[in-house]
């Protein structure tokens, strides 16, 4: 390539020392993760700083596609070459691997596979230097030839998040699979991490991937350090999801000591099944959660689309004393729910927990429940809109919002007698009146005597919507409530897509 | 008061407090009350001087920034301390910007430092390395052997634009 003739502008290289150049280096990469390709390729000068400069290359993103991003866009190089030489010239740093997979791609799995399988063998060369590690495919397949190929041991790991794309995922299908390209039974199979894995220093674990057919789905032994656990399984029905042995062994170890945030979940129930005919299951919401131990830092637990077999969730936790807040998403209603939940009456068992949340639960699920928490301080209910419970088709009809918050549990007493702060956003039920309909009457309730509930404690109100609210409404709920903040949603800006955005 | 004479030998007389965002001043001085001989500082001249003034003199009653430690995500170093003002001030012609990078360099200012830099890096965003080249007026200077060697991303990246 011909050198750009001189101008008059002033020459950098000449102007500047070469530890400025550096630092502009590094704040380029925070700009641009691939920025450092482009940097070494301006002058010999200019790479030869770059090369010198490890922190410049710790952050490494390679792709499935065997894709580089440059300003010129994309250009073929293979994942395993830039992983190869980013961790050579990162040296001694640690370094955070970032594994893509573009979805509108379409990448064989076998393709996908073996790539995988190859990045993971190159890592493995360098392990002891890796503090993260992170992989999306679209193919569980994948991650099961990425983990095999891992080293046991992971001495400096601190993140890990092993994540595939369900099958199910209805925008992400069309893309992955060609026409004629039919599901197989290995896209739902997870893998099998190593009994043997070691990570003494892990802090964050996320897995997504396929459901254990058969396999027993064993986690890393060393877990005293981790902090945060998401485990999302995508299990057709019956297949024995190994769950619990994941945390039978996690509570056995006693290793989750500094674990403050687990979420676990099954498949999103949006997963329409006529849209797979051949296949030999019908429903795949079954999820075998029954292994609950005592965790002594946890502070936030989530469960995500399980609806059934979860039922013994609770029941067989013995405590969590630093539990501050529950949340449920995507959840549908099934009766045994309701006894599960009931044990979270157990304050002995559970004294921090004030805080729950609903997001995209049946609202009859939420009928169910809210009357059976324990004492609730903190209440946020979002996306809960129409009953979808499509196995069996709910005829019962909703009650209104400030009448379920003032329902009493026979032990229980009124819950939501405490209640300080109530969020209610997104959908609504039609029941519980549109717009402002459900939350005016639920204030309203404050001065009357409707069957012992007061809200007399309630000082926060938020209220995010999809209808407007008119002034002399917004001045009415000012009126009667300390804190109250109005948002209408902006649909055009609203994406729940992907989930680890 | 603390008073500096600049390499074109025109003299500048300000308070401690902002004198003293300059660590090189604040060594000078010593940390001790009104200095009576001018601070010699022969590797910036006035135009520059005013501009570093101008910006300590915004930043004088801002909190001291702490220690970022090593490995601090740099999209939180990048983040800290750059306001609309910061911004307005750092929009200058290229050879001012790096006589300022250079002076805060010079003069220990760290966070002018990192505004400069910043700025840089902000215009390398998204350019090809032959617009890089042509903006800061650079010289290819590739060797043969290096030209061989770029068997990598850096190669591909140029065969592109040729």
């Amino acid at each position: 390539m011909a050198d750009i003739p001189p101008t008059d502008l002033p020459n950098i290289n000449q102007t500047l020392p070469v530890e400025v150049i550096q630092q502009i280096f590094l704040l380029s990469r925070s700009r641009d993760p691939q920025a450092c390709w482009t940097l070494a390729a301006v002058c010999s000068h200019w790479r030869n700083i770059s090369v010198d400069t490890p922190r410049l290359w710790n952050k490494i993103l390679v792709s499935l596609d065997d894709r580089l991003r440059t300003p010129y866009g994309d250009v073929f190089f293979p994942g395993t070459k830039i992983l190869t030489i980013s961790l050579d010239r990162c040296k001694n740093v640690p370094a955070e691997v970032y594994i893509i997979k573009n979805p509108y791609l379409y990448l064989p799995r076998g393709v996908e596979s073996r790539r995988a399988g190859e990045i993971a063998t190159k890592l493995a060369c360098k392990i002891e230097s890796i503090k993260t590690i992170d992989i999306v495919t679209c193919f569980a397949t994948s991650i099961k030839a990425f983990i095999a190929s891992l080293p046991a041991e992971c001495p400096i790991l601190e993140t890990a998040r092993f994540f595939t794309h369900s099958p199910f995922t209805l925008k992400y299908r069309p893309i992955a699979l060609l026409p004629g390209d039919k599901l197989k039974v290995e896209d739902f199979l997870g893998t099998r991490l190593y009994e043997t894995f070691h990570a003494p220093k892990l802090k964050s674990l996320t897995i997504s991937i396929g459901a254990v057919h058969n396999q027993s789905f064993h986690v890393w032994t060393s877990l005293s350090s981790l902090t945060l656990c998401w485990l999302s399984m995508h299990a057709p029905e019956k297949t024995d999801v190994e769950v619990s042995t994941v945390l039978t062994r996690l509570g056995h170890l006693g290793a989750l000591g500094n674990l403050k945030y687990l979420r676990l979940e099954g498949e999103p129930r949006t997963v329409h099944v006529d849209d797979y005919p051949g296949f030999p299951w019908i429903r795949i919401l079954d999820l075998r959660l029954e292994v609950w131990f005592t965790y002594i830092s946890l502070e936030t637990l989530v469960l995500g689309h399980l609806s059934t077999v979860a039922s013994n969730f609770f029941l067989r936790t013995l405590a969590a004393p630093r539990l501050q807040e529950v949340r449920l998403v995507d959840m549908m209603y099934h009766s045994a729910w309701v006894n599960n939940w009931k044990c979270l009456q157990n304050t002995s068992n559970f004294p921090a927990l004030t805080r729950f949340s609903f997001d995209d639960v049946c609202p009859h699920l939420l009928e169910s429940l809210i009357p059976h928490m324990p004492r609730c301080e903190d209440l946020s209910i979002r996306n809960i809109g129409m009953c979808k419970c499509k196995d069996k088709p709910c005829t019962t009809k909703l009650k209104s919002l400030a009448v379920i918050l003032s329902s009493r549990d026979a032990n229980n007493g009124y819950p939501c007698n405490d209640l300080k702060s109530l969020t209610v956003s997104g959908e609504t039920p039609p029941e519980w009146g549109m717009g402002s309909g459900c939350i005016h009457e639920l204030v309203s309730f404050r001065n009357q005597d409707r069957g012992g509930w007061a809200a007399s404690k309630l000082e926060t109100l938020v209220y995010e919507g999809f209808e407007e609210v008119s002034e002399d409404e917004l001045r009415w709920f000012r009126e009667n409530v300390k804190n109250f903040t109005y948002t209408r949603i902006d649909l055009s800006r609203s994406s729940s897509f992907p989930p680890f955005a | 008061m603390v008073t500096v004479v600049v390499s074109d030998g025109v003299t500048f007389t300000m308070e401690q407090d902002v004198a003293f965002q300059c660590g090189l001043i604040a060594d000078f001085a010593g940390g001790g009350g009104d200095q009576e001989e001018p601070i010699p500082i022969q590797a910036v001249n006035s135009t520059v001087m005013r501009k570093v003034i101008e910006y300590c003199e915004h930043h004088r009653n801002d909190p001291p920034q702490p220690e970022v430690p090593e490995g601090t995500p740099l999209e939180r170093k990048d983040r800290r301390g750059r306001d609309a003002w910061d911004k307005q001030f750092i929009q200058v012609e290229q050879e001012l910007l790096f006589e300022i990078i250079l002076a805060a360099n010079y003069l220990n200012i760290k966070p002018l430092l990192d505004l400069g830099c910043s700025q840089v890096a902000e215009m390398m965003k998204g350019k090809t390395p032959a617009e890089i080249q042509q903006m800061f007026n650079i010289v290819n200077g590739f060797t043969a052997d290096e030209e061989a060697q770029n068997g990598e991303g850096e190669e591909k990246a140029r065969n592109l634009n040729s």
